[in-house]
Parts: structure tokens; sequence; C-alpha cells
């Protein structure tokens, strides 16, 4: 069982790493939002490039539900799954980072995916509606970068609990 | 008009932000006496 718990444990943060790194490599090559201009890609680089967006997005969106469950099973294997969603006590501080961590998982499948599908055309649309929904995806993966701020920090504060907030 | 986290400092600003609002609840809920 231990070896159990260190394996969900390394594939967790090797999760977040494949996961999250995706989301602040955006946050570097697209510091501010630009509409997108309409402009295909030529012809001939048009079918690797869906392929290579398609590998992508597929890669980084799987990691995040290996990490929710590696996460899932460490905290029932523990038998404190519900004392740490339920904020009891000084499991609020792994709770915190969980409930954030849930939030970012519930935005990227049901808020920036469905819109993204439409940005690199796996479900085709009009460049308005493209426009429009590229926007929302910058600001969804956006929001992610910024929950990552609290979740890494409450996730990894749950072992220094006392030392951050007594109790 | 650009929202905070259209900008690498609000993202940044944002993130450390909220590790602040959130500690003030976690203080709240465990701290009692701690």
């Amino acid at each position: 069982m231990e070896m159990l718990d260190l394996g969900a444990r390394w594939l967790h943060i090797m999760g977040i790493l494949v996961w999250i790194g995706h989301n602040f490599a955006n946050v570097i090559q697209n510091p501010t939002y630009i509409a997108p201009q309409g402009k295909a890609p030529a012809a001939d680089l048009e079918e690797r490039f869906e392929a290579a967006l398609q590998r992508e997005h597929g890669t980084f969106r799987y990691a995040s539900l290996i990490v929710f469950a590696s996460g899932v099973f460490m905290l029932f294997h523990r038998d404190i799954l519900w004392d740490v969603l339920s904020l009891n006590s000084t499991h609020a501080v792994l709770g915190i980072g969980v409930w954030c961590g849930l939030l970012m998982i519930l935005n990227l499948w049901f808020v920036l995916w469905p819109h993204q599908k439409k940005v690199i055309g796996f479900i085709p649309a009009s460049l308005e509606e493209r426009v429009r929904c590229s926007r929302i995806t910058f600001l969804s993966s956006r929001t992610n970068s910024i929950l990552s701020f609290p979740t890494v920090f409450f996730m990894a504060g749950g072992s220094h609990s006392s030392f951050l907030f007594g109790g | 008009m650009r929202l905070p986290h259209e900008t690498k400092g609000g993202t940044i600003g944002a993130g450390l932000g909220l590790i602040v609002i959130l500690s003030m609840i976690v203080r709240f809920v465990v701290g009692e006496g701690g």
C-alpha cells in the first residue's frame, strides 16, 4: 500500500507538471490577449498543425484527470477525504487547496474546453464566434494560472498547518 | 476593457492575493485559539 501511495504522489506531481506547465507556457507566450486575425495556416501545414494541437490539448486535459484521480486516491487511502472536503479543523489547509484544484479541473473541462474546440477548429464556427470563444478561453486559462498559486500553496501547506495557522 | 488577469502582473498579483485572502479564511477555520 505504501508503494501505491508513493506511486500516486509521483503521478499526481507529474500530472501537475504536464498540465500546469502547459498553462504557464501559455502565460509566457501570450502575456496579453490578442484576438485571432482569421488567417488560416497554409493548407499544407493545416493538417500537421491540427494534429499537433489535438495532441497538445488532449495531453494536458487528460493529465488533469490523472492529477484528480491520484489526489482522490491519496485522500481516500489516508481516510481523510471527507475531513479535507468539509474543511474539518486542520484539514482545512489542504481542503482549501483541494477545492481550488477542483475549480481548476471544472474550469478546464466545462469552461475552457467547450470554447477551445471552436477556437482551434475541431468544431466549425464563424470567425466572429471564434473570436468570442478565444477571449473566453484566454480568461479561463488565466483564471487557472491564478488559481494554481493558492492551490499549490495550500496543498503544500497541509503538512505545515501548525506553523502557518496554529491549531 | 482589460481585466487584471489579462496581464502577467495582474495574474501574479491576483494569485498572491488569493493566497492572502484564503489564508485569512483558513486562519478563521483552523486557528481559533491557535
